[in-house]
């Protein structure tokens, strides 16, 4: 899986969660929307546990200076397991 | 009238740019885009468009926070006021210092609108540890955090865009002069900093005090300045969102 589809993977999964609390100000960041999911019983521990590890996989990438090429294809199955059990 | 419109006496000069002529444009560090010239020219309905983020994660010259008229001119307003709050005087000039200014562009815009607003009044320096290697465009003190701090005693800190992870305000908040610390990025457990050291956010850990509120600071985040940015993580033409403003202000003197 390129970097680049990674990305553009996570935006997706980024928008989906955002979307089951409209209300919910973006500008406080995914962190505080995961926060805010769980304690509202959208998402269960196993399920925010998996988007935790995917979110810092995003947050390494994004904060260096430029995208490297490949990432692990465990993170494809991660991202294709979490999907699912948001049903998307 | 679009924002970037300025009306003028030559007819040429109130056209709007095209966005090849804005690209054409940003190639120069020294020219400052609109919110909306950044907007129209890179704006796409993909989630994260190739052109974006070749723009964005260039080899030479990488860009984190994409800086913007609006951007500055909030940022720069909120400066000169705090500026004046701790004392500000063509006699004695307060220091802000940026910490890992990299190519030094946002305190080259800030030293010269800060100017217009207070002049004499505000020195703005760039530091950077140089560890990146990114290539300096404007005059950048390459030296160590710890260093800046020591050398220039700034009553203010801006650093944009702290490395994932990483905390380096418990070395501004142990430096007595610094009154506030202003950070730019993703907060709370985005791309930027510790969640806890930095941002005093994370899971597990709501029963105890944050490290800020431990030394005597008290955080802002200052929304009016965060509603005009735009960063490497936002998607022109999806909404941005991504990145914020925060200051910490010191309550309790050392």
């Amino acid at each position: 899986m390129t970097i680049q589809e990674f990305l553009e993977q996570f935006s997706i999964l980024e928008n989906h969660l955002f979307s089951l609390a409209p209300d919910f100000n973006k500008r406080q960041g995914l962190f505080n929307l995961l926060k805010h999911l769980k304690n509202n019983n959208k998402i269960d521990d196993g399920l925010l546990k998996d988007l935790l590890l995917i979110t810092q996989t995003r947050n390494k990438i994004v904060s260096t200076p430029t995208l490297g090429k490949d990432i692990s294809d465990d993170m494809l199955d991660k991202i294709t397991k979490v999907k699912a059990e948001l049903n998307m | 009238m679009p924002k970037e419109q300025i009306p003028t006496d030559n007819p040429n000069e109130n056209k709007e740019l095209s966005p090849q002529e804005i690209r054409e444009k940003l190639k120069d560090p020294s020219y400052l885009p609109t919110h909306r010239e950044i907007d129209r020219t890179f704006k796409s309905k993909d989630f994260i468009s190739r052109e974006w983020s070749d723009f964005c994660f260039d080899e030479q010259n990488p860009v984190f926070e994409f800086l913007n008229e609006e951007f500055l001119n909030a940022f720069s307003d909120y400066l000169s006021q705090r500026a004046k709050e701790l004392g500000a005087s063509e006699e004695a000039p307060i220091t802000v210092l940026e910490v890992g200014a990299g190519n030094g562009r946002l305190t080259y815009f800030l030293q010269k609108k800060l100017e217009e607003r207070l002049p004499g009044q505000v020195k703005v320096v760039a530091s950077d540890s140089g560890k990146w290697g990114i290539k300096t465009a404007f005059p950048v003190d390459v030296i160590e955090h710890k260093e800046a701090l020591k050398k220039y005693k700034p009553k203010i800190v801006v650093f944009s865009w702290m490395p994932y992870g990483e905390d380096y305000t418990a070395d501004m908040r142990a430096e007595t002069s610094v009154e506030e610390y202003v950070l730019i990025g993703e907060a709370d457990g985005g791309c930027c900093g510790n969640e806890w050291e930095t941002w005093g956010s994370s899971y597990g850990n709501d029963e105890e005090v944050p490290p800020y509120k431990a030394d005597g600071f008290e955080r802002s985040d200052l929304e009016e300045l965060s509603s005009q940015q735009i960063c490497r993580t936002d998607q022109p033409g999806q909404g941005y969102y991504h990145s914020s403003t925060v200051s910490f202000e010191r309550k309790v003197p050392k």
